[in-house]
């Protein structure tokens, strides 16, 4: 049995810890002088303790996904994407939805913290699509078959969250999803034809929402109102180009000071930029490269197709969502709430990612199967030689 | 599950799961590489941009943004009376600012506040939800434990910033002479604005690196400069002389329905203000103090409001009449009812019989024509230089702003008539100021040297203490002339013409001093309707301690300086006595 198992990949496994260590850091030195004044907090490491609480129930559920064979999900994969679905219901239709900053994002199940089911949902569904295109396989030519059903439970889940409203899950579950289903070999026409739809559903969206459209005109003009609409982006501009190359010091973010809002949450980038400078801006999306290279490299390496898929997905969602962040945060793309992945702080953000990096490193300790063509070229016969459980 | 509901079917042995054929269409995962990379490639470009090309940018507006300096107001100095005590200081209030931007809920913020700040709720959350980056005044300057009631409430980006305001713990003693101040803090009247720069003193300021509320950023570099506090100032006014002043002038103005009204007391022996009254006047806590039509109202009316002497302006005329020895006491001159001069007819205000009349009884019976012949016996050359030389015509000099001049027209001037000497001399036809003729008389009691009247007696500042010392203008008349007219005003006090008792008389003192009744001038004319009651006067006789001013404007019952003006003096000058344990000299002489 051993000897089918591989070594997990621990490059991947660092580039996510170190991760993680950085956004313990960041989150302490974004958070503490919000903690430290107000009276709701009142200890200046409120929001370390909690984070290192995530991160410790982030390090078990990382522990124990890496000893699940990545296929019992296969079982569960149904049964989870129903509960997941049931909570993003009951966030906007219940009054167990917990409301913060404008958006219905939260549910408060009793006496736990408030959960973001939004962050569950991508993990669910991700889990959920590589079992169901595996199983397809060969049929997604076939559009009734393949892209219409894949369409329609995406546009449910992009509905859900738009209702609350998320347009920053929304977008990276879109992504994720379109990445896992162009690598599964759905014909390009078909998602090409996705695309055209999803980009006309966002135009919709953005002309029905006028904080949407405000948020559009501030892209393209972010000098009109540096007071108002353009302040999240200018703040953020001004601790990443006060930061220069070096930065001001771990520590030493002024913009932390209430002038960047959400500081320790979804513009903690822009406090790497001031505090570490390009230099660390830069290094932690190197991070994020190499756990995008190692997590592709897992899906080339995975046994089968389902464990292909759930690594694409994965590795995708986290990918996307960090460059989504950086993406913000740079005033690259138009104001988007989304958190950068084991760096922001919340628990609903930390645990679900750690997970399924799990997952992904389970699925990295599975050997191939078989290589049909490399024997093929050998002139041998396929040979399967894994066991399964 | 499909894979593995099979098992129970030995004779389908269970399919192998379908195997990785991604690397069939590697070429898509190229593509997403790809498309990552080239994100990654834009994001770090991005990031160059911002944080390498344009960091000066950047750097300048977190600088702007970042660095702000705030002032730390100086204690304004107080005003002190003559013993030291307060009059005006300054009073630790606090105002009220909201970080608006960052209040979550401004609905409950604002129902907290309501009932500590007294402001409607709706007021406050309407300012809140304006979101105003900018600290939002909430309320201005509340008192200390209304401050430590809303730190109590433990409001969240609700802060307290000093900002002292003037109290008075006199309340409106002197309101007129101690002036306003402005919501700038700078003096707009009286004292206040006279001594502007002493009080104010030098703000400080604290340059610091500070959050989006105003408060410093606590490991950033900040440069602070220290307040330099105001300095005190000392006013000659006595606390008490000022208070009994004033309750005398409102009794009169009450019991006479006077439209306005004047006390003033000098010490003859110096030029010390001891007390300036004035109605009408001014209450610090009028809330519409500011209102543009209450200007005129902070106007001191005893330095700035000029009016007719009237007999008052005898003693003046008797004065360098003796001086010059143009006449004596007890010159004699033939009364006929009136007197003609210089193209003009003088008469008595009431008509007495025609026969002699000397200079002494001049004063007692308030004589037109008596004072008419002493100036023509003096001459208009002689007369103009004492009635200069005792300081009308210019300011007196006060150190309070604003004083005015008053009009006398001299020969040689445009529009003197040699009639003006006749009348001059009984106080018509010239406008004084109540300060220049209570230094004029102060001159008489001092031995015939005007001092030059002053208010403020010691500037005591954090580094230096400035005192002010009395200044002697010039000698006017002889010290033995204005012992005689001393006398001679002795004498008016006490009696009307050798018989009738008058009301100024005290008993067992002995005070000089003179009536006037001045019509008012008007475009058409004197008028009779309306009359400014005076008195003027100072004792002890012999050794003068006070010198009182009294002038009531437009008295609704009795017009006469004697029956309006007298008693005040009188009321005064026993209050006085008292205060200042002169004992009685003389036995009552009934």
């Amino acid at each position: 049995m051993s000897e089918q198992y591989r070594p997990p990949d621990y490059l991947l496994l660092v580039a996510v810890l170190a991760l993680v260590i950085l956004g313990l850091d960041m989150v302490y030195s974004a958070s503490f002088v919000i903690a430290h004044n107000s009276p709701l907090y009142r200890s200046d490491t409120y929001f370390l303790t909690r984070q290192l609480g995530w991160a410790a129930l982030g390090t078990v559920a990382l522990l124990v996904t890496l000893r699940i064979d990545y296929h019992w999900w296969q079982r569960w994969s149904v049964p989870l994407v129903i509960v997941v679905l049931l909570m993003l219901v009951a966030v906007v239709v219940t009054n167990l939805g917990h409301a913060a900053y404008g958006a219905q994002r939260w549910l408060r199940l009793g006496p736990l913290p408030p959960v973001q089911p939004s962050e569950f949902a991508k993990l669910a569904l991700i889990l959920y699509y590589a079992d169901w295109l595996s199983r397809r396989r060969g049929r997604l030519g076939d559009f009734t078959q393949g892209a219409f059903p894949f369409g329609i439970t995406l546009a449910v889940v992009s509905a859900l969250l738009m209702l609350q409203p998320d347009m920053g899950s929304t977008l990276v579950i879109v992504m994720t999803a379109f990445a896992v289903v162009f690598i599964a070999g759905a014909p390009i026409r078909h998602l090409l034809l996705g695309v055209v739809v999803g980009l006309a559903g966002m135009g919709v969206l953005a002309l029905t929402a006028g904080y949407r459209l405000r948020r559009i005109l501030t892209f393209l003009s972010p000098d009109v109102d540096p007071q108002g609409g353009g302040w999240h982006v200018l703040q953020a501009s001004i601790a990443l180009g006060s930061g220069g190359v070096f930065g001001l010091g771990l520590g030493a973010s002024r913009q932390k000071f209430y002038y960047l809002p959400s500081a320790h949450t979804d513009a903690i980038f822009a406090v790497i930029g001031e505090e570490l400078g390009f230099i660390g801006a830069v290094a932690t999306l190197a991070l994020v490269a190499l756990i995008a290279y190692r997590g592709y490299r897992i899906v080339v390496h995975a046994p089968d197709t389902v464990g292909a898929l759930i690594a694409t997905g994965i590795t995708s969602w986290l990918t996307f969502q960090a460059l989504l962040n950086v993406a913000v945060i740079t005033a690259t793309v138009p104001f988007t709430g989304i958190p950068f992945p084991f760096v922001s702080f919340g628990g609903s953000s930390l645990v679900p990612s750690m997970a399924s990096v799990g997952i992904l490193l389970n699925i990295s300790r599975h050997r191939k199967a078989f290589q049909p063509e490399r024997n093929r070229f050998r002139g041998a016969e396929p040979r399967p030689v894994v066991e399964y459980p | 599950m499909a894979h593995w509901a099979v098992i129970d079917q030995p004779i389908n042995p269970p399919p192998p799961p379908p195997p990785n054929d991604v690397e069939a269409r590697s070429w898509r995962l190229y593509a997403l590489h790809a498309i990552i990379t080239g994100c990654l490639i834009v994001l770090v470009a991005k990031l160059f941009y911002i944080q390498i090309y344009r960091h000066d940018h950047y750097r300048a507006l977190a600088a702007k943004e970042h660095w702000r300096r705030e002032i730390v107001p100086a204690v304004r100095g107080a005003l002190r009376d003559r013993a030291g005590q307060p009059l005006v200081m300054d009073v630790p209030f606090e105002s009220v600012y909201a970080n608006a931007a960052q209040i979550t809920d401004p609905a409950r913020v604002a129902a907290a506040l309501a009932p500590v700040i007294g402001e409607p709720a709706a007021a406050i959350e309407e300012k809140l939800r304006a979101r105003s980056p900018a600290p939002t005044l909430l309320k201005r300057q509340v008192p200390a434990d209304i401050a430590d009631r809303i730190r109590s409430l433990r409001l969240w980006d609700i802060s307290l910033r000093p900002e002292p305001s003037r109290g008075h713990p006199e309340g409106d003693l002197a309101a007129a002479v101690l002036g306003v101040v402005g919501a700038d803090r700078k003096g707009l009247s009286g004292i206040e604005l006279a001594f502007d720069r002493e009080l104010a003193g030098q703000p400080g300021s604290v340059v610091a690196e500070r959050d989006t509320g105003g408060d410093e950023i606590a490991f950033g570099p900040r440069e602070s400069e220290a307040p330099v506090n105001g300095a005190d100032v000392v006013l000659t006014i006595d606390r008490f002389i000022q208070h009994i002043a004033e309750r005398e002038l409102a009794g009169a103005m009450e019991r006479h329905q006077a439209a306005g009204g004047t006390i003033v007391v000098l010490d003859p022996r110096t030029g010390a203000v001891l007390a300036i009254a004035s109605r009408p006047t001014f209450r610090f806590d009028d809330p519409n103090l500011f209102a543009a039509t209450s200007v005129s109202r902070f106007r001191i009316p005893a330095i700035q409001d000029l009016y007719e002497p009237g007999s008052t302006f005898k003693v003046i005329t008797m004065g360098a009449a003796l001086d010059a020895q143009a006449v004596t006491p007890d010159t004699t001159f033939q009364n006929q009812g009136s007197l003609s001069y210089g193209g003009g007819i003088v008469r008595n205000a009431v008509w007495r019989p025609p026969g002699p009349e000397t200079m002494t009884q001049t004063l007692q019976r308030s004589s037109n024509i008596g004072a008419a012949f002493a100036a023509t016996k003096l001459g208009s050359e002689r007369f103009y230089q004492y009635v200069m030389s005792f300081g009308f015509g210019r300011p007196a000099g006060i150190d309070l702003p604003g004083e005015a001049a008053g009009l006398l027209r001299v020969p040689g001037g445009p529009d003197w008539y040699p009639f003006d000497l006749a009348v001059n001399a009984f106080g018509q036809g010239i406008s004084v100021t109540p300060l220049q003729l209570a230094a004029a008389v102060a001159a008489v009691a001092n031995g015939g040297t005007l001092m030059k009247p002053y208010v403020v007696r010691e500037v005591i500042g954090p580094a230096e203490r400035r005192t002010y010392s009395p200044t002697i203008v010039r000698q006017v008349i002889r010290a033995d002339t204005a012992r005689t007219l001393t006398q001679m005003l002795v004498a008016t006090v006490e009696t009307v013409d050798g018989g009738q008792v008058r009301l100024s008389r005290l008993p067992g003192y002995r005070l000089a001093g003179k009536t006037g009744t001045a019509e008012i001038p008007t475009r058409q004319g004197y008028t009779t309707q309306a009359t400014i009651a005076s008195f003027v006067g100072f004792g002890p006789a012999d050794s003068p301690r006070f010198v009182i001013l009294v002038k009531i404007d437009e008295p609704k019952d009795t017009p006469w300086g004697e029956t309006v003006a007298a008693p005040i003096f009188r009321t005064l000058a026993r209050e006085l006595m008292l205060y200042y344990r002169v004992p009685p000299q003389t036995e009552p002489p009934m």
